[in-house]
């Protein structure tokens, strides 16, 4: 891994609480945060503008859910990697934005740790 | 996995590659010594027509002699020149031979080869013309006359040529002779060279011969040491899929299982059908449809390569099953399944199968679920003490006897004759009231750790009572159920008179529990239904997001025969009233109406007539055309007799068994059991209801009792 390569990390979730730990949690030093969006509309804006690398994802959400902003995110850049955080009501709808094209899933609740493994883990894959 | 395959590609491929290039050197070899041996074989002619040719030129000079004898003795010359042409005309031969073998021995080109051969033409072509000359003549070299033979003219010429032929032949035969043993020595070098040389390609040959052999036979014992190793790995394998406790098979990317899986993949799936089954036909009878679609898609992500597999761990749908196996004695035994998965890479990091392993979980699942199950035995316990210790004792004793009385008429009720579909039900009702009862007592004590207990005996009394049809056997579990919330009940009586130890000696209590609590038992040891009501009203209100205040008058001058029953009755119908009659804040204030909604409950004595007990909300009313559709639902009435039938019939509906307009159960009203037991009560006591109801304004029920208590009555009191 390049240390001078910076990840570009978007954090998208409806609930200004999880996004705020998704942003405390994270201290990857390879990565930096570039934007926190509350729907999938705001991720797209950011998306335009600071073009992520990585993304944590939230499925419930206002305006755009979760799947349909993989949808997008991943029909405008193929290599985005995308980490859905969400909580585990239905297996299905996770199992649905894989198929859209996230490459992961970290259930909430979560703890920092689990943040960051998974994040590592989806800048090693 | 890659590399073991290229290790495994070259195995193969050394023996071949080795064996096919010492073949095409061997191939070269004897190519070249074929070669060598045809050049040794010409120049050994070569030299061979060379040593013969030596012997020629004296026998030119012996035949020559012999023709110049015979022309001075006059004798028959002949046979002599014939045989010179003869000679003559193989050493021509000869030398067209030996040119022959020349270049067949690969000597033509020779330089040195070339000049002695040049030196032998030269030679020949000096001596040969004279021989021509001599051999070419023809006729009678003599005229015979009287005085003898004479030498004619034919016989001068050849004489002539004769002597020239033999005054050259020293010189020439000398030129000739040597140039014939330069060749020779030439050709004899060849020969040596070419024998050399052959000898060196076969020494070389059998070298290479002898090595393709060795490398043959390591070769040979490398593939049996290989194919060893192969058969003790192909062992180890089948020993460990023999041996392991896990279900472990591969999937291909069709999804379909190989030929390798662990036995256990049999035992825990219960089929045999395994190999080269599609993992969906795998799973098809042990999981509903919508799981085995989820499943299949949670698989196809793992051939994703922007799925990291261990980031949908948490997704897969398999992660823990409860599935149903035919047992062989009949019935079914229940596993839960475990399944994970995991990617098999190659070197060059792409996917080629899909692990597989299949754990029964079973144990372990029921250890968690009776750690859970004991937890939450031991929270309800906590939350019983808890209950228990804010009921004043006497007001617990009395639960504690009533609700043993009832469950004693419960058993009353079931060992009655009567095995008729009809009787069962009435059974069925009767204990379904007495159940009630308890649950409502229990409820309006806030001992809810009861009520919730009593309500599952309730669900299933509920259950039986919707069958279509039942039998006496389908009782049998009733009456085990009753059994246990008796001893259940009898607990908590055991700790009510422990309780009631210690509470008589007064400020001991404070020691034992809470200031507060012990406050409270000793305020009051029996509240009266006015504060039962109040807490009864204000639960409900709350549970069911309504407004309501209470007004109470004359509940105290009940007389005690009837406390008992007043007190079912209008805890009953108080809760109904809330949950029932009141609306929601929001409704009412639509409606205008105070958002604070009233239930108020009066006891009064008419003299002569008896008491009138009055229930009454302010709320919606009765809705006539709801009661009258759950009644046709419920099958209480037939849509001929709906048609026909007027407001106060319909009304009369509600006090039905069986009867609820609710559509949720829970544990405050809606069971539908509330007002037919307390009609069933109000008769006991051989009294009568009465129901008065507007659209939107009110609800009231009266209930009128006789002034001396009935004996069905007095059985319900005691």
């Amino acid at each position: 891994m390049n240390a001078a390569r910076q990840h570009r990390l978007l954090i998208v979730d409806d609930s200004n609480i999880m996004r705020r730990k998704i942003e405390r949690s994270q201290d990857i030093p390879q990565v930096e945060i570039v934007g926190l969006a509350g729907n999938g509309l705001e991720a797209l804006a950011l998306h335009e503008q600071t073009r992520p690398t990585l993304v944590t994802m939230d499925l419930t959400m206002p305006e755009m859910d979760g799947i349909e902003c993989v949808e997008q995110l991943v029909g405008r850049d193929p290599d985005i990697r995308i980490l859905v955080i969400s909580a585990l009501a239905d297996k299905a709808t996770a199992i649905e934005a894989l198929e859209k094209g996230a490459s992961g899933f970290l259930c909430k609740p979560f703890t920092e740790r689990q943040v960051n493994d998974a994040l590592v883990k989806l800048i090693e894959n | 996995m890659k590399r073991r395959r290229h290790d495994f590609d070259l195995a193969q491929l050394l023996p071949v590659v080795v064996a096919t290039t010492f073949a095409a050197v061997l191939t070269l070899l004897l190519t070249l010594g074929i070669q060598r041996a045809s050049q040794l074989q010409s120049a050994s002619s070569a030299l061979q027509l060379a040593s013969e040719l030596r012997s020629l030129p004296q026998y030119f000079g012996t035949e020559l002699t012999l023709v110049q004898r015979g022309l001075e003795s006059r004798t028959f010359i002949g046979e002599p020149l014939a045989d010179i042409a003869a000679a003559r005309e193989g050493f021509d031969k000869a030398l067209e031979r030996i040119d022959t073998d020349l270049i067949g021995a690969g000597l033509g080109g020779t330089v040195e080869i070339q000049r002695v051969r040049g030196a032998l033409d030269a030679a020949w072509a000096r001596f040969s013309p004279l021989l021509v000359a001599v051999d070419s003549h023809k006729g009678t070299p003599y005229s015979d006359t009287l005085s003898g033979s004479r030498l004619n003219s034919t016989g001068r010429a050849l004489k002539s040529d004769v002597d020239a032929a033999l005054a050259a032949q020293d010189e020439s035969m000398r030129d000739v002779g040597g140039a014939l043993k330069d060749l020779a020595t030439g050709l004899q070098d060849a020969v040596g060279d070419r024998g050399g040389s052959l000898r060196s390609f076969l020494m070389i040959g059998a070298a290479v011969s002898g090595l393709l052999l060795a490398l043959m036979l390591y070769f040979a014992l490398r593939s049996r040491r290989a194919a060893d190793d192969a058969r003790r790995a192909e062992r180890q394998v089948a020993d460990i899929l023999g041996t392991v406790r896990e279900g472990l098979f591969l999937l291909d990317r069709n999804l379909s299982l190989g030929h390798v899986y662990s036995a256990s993949l049999t035992r825990i799936l219960h089929t045999e059908q395994v190999r080269d089954t599609s993992f969906e036909d795998l799973l098809r009878p042990l999981v509903p449809a919508k799981t085995l679609a989820t499943a299949m898609k949670f698989v196809n992500l793992l051939w994703k390569e922007k799925v990291h597999e261990d980031l949908i761990d948490t997704v897969n749908p398999l992660n823990q099953i409860e599935v149903q196996f035919a047992k062989s004695g009949g019935g079914t035994d229940s596993r839960h399944l475990s399944f994970a998965f995991k990617r098999v890479k190659n070197a060059g990091g792409q996917g080629e199968h899909l692990l597989g392993i299949v754990t029964d979980v079973t144990d372990r699942v029921q250890i968690s679920r009776e750690l859970e199950q004991s937890k939450a035995e031991n929270q309800a316990q906590l939350d019983l003490v808890m209950q228990l210790l804010q009921v004043p004792g006497a007001q617990l004793q009395s639960f504690v006897r009533d609700s043993d009385m009832a469950l004693r008429k419960c058993n009353a009720i079931l060992k009655q004759p009567g095995r008729e579909e009809s009787e069962l039900r009435s059974k069925l009702n009767g204990v379904f009231r007495e159940v009630h009862t308890i649950k409502g007592e229990a409820g309006a004590m806030a001992l809810t750790a009861i009520a919730s207990r009593v309500h599952q005996l309730e669900e299933s009394l509920v259950a039986l009572r919707d069958r279509a049809r039942i039998d006496g056997n389908d009782f049998i579990p009733i009456v085990v159920k009753l059994d246990e919330l008796m001893s259940y009940l009898g607990g908590v009586g055991q700790f009510a008179d422990r309780l009631s130890e210690v509470q008589p000696k007064g400020d001991t209590m404070k020691s034992v529990v809470p200031p507060l609590l012990a406050n409270q038992m000793l305020a009051a040891d029996t509240p009266s239904l006015e504060q039962v009501l109040a807490k009864v009203v204000k639960e409900t209100a709350s549970a069911h997001g309504k407004r309501v205040a209470l007004q109470c008058r004359g509940l105290e001058a009940i007389p005690a025969p009837y406390r008992k029953a007043a007190r079912d009755i209008t805890i009953h119908m108080a809760r109904n009233a809330v949950v029932h009659g009141i609306e929601t804040p929001d409704n009412r204030a639509s409606a205008s109406k105070s958002e604070t909604a009233a239930v108020r409950v009066s006891f009064d004595d008419a003299g002569a007539e008896g008491y009138v007990l009055t229930v009454e909300d302010d709320g919606q009313g009765l809705p006539y055309e709801r009661i009258l559709d759950a009644a046709l639902r419920k099958g209480l009435v037939s849509p001929a007799d709906a048609a026909r039938m007027e407001r106060p019939a319909v009304y009369g509906l509600i006090f039905r068994a069986g009867f609820s307009t609710a559509e949720t159960v829970t544990e405050h009203a809606g069971r539908g059991v509330g007002l037919d037991a307390v009609s069933q009560t109000v008769r006991d006591l051989g009294g009568s209801i009465g129901i008065a109801t507007s659209d939107g304004k009110f609800t009231r029920f009266r209930m009128k009792l006789p002034q001396a208590v009935s004996q069905a009555g007095a059985a319900h009191v005691a």
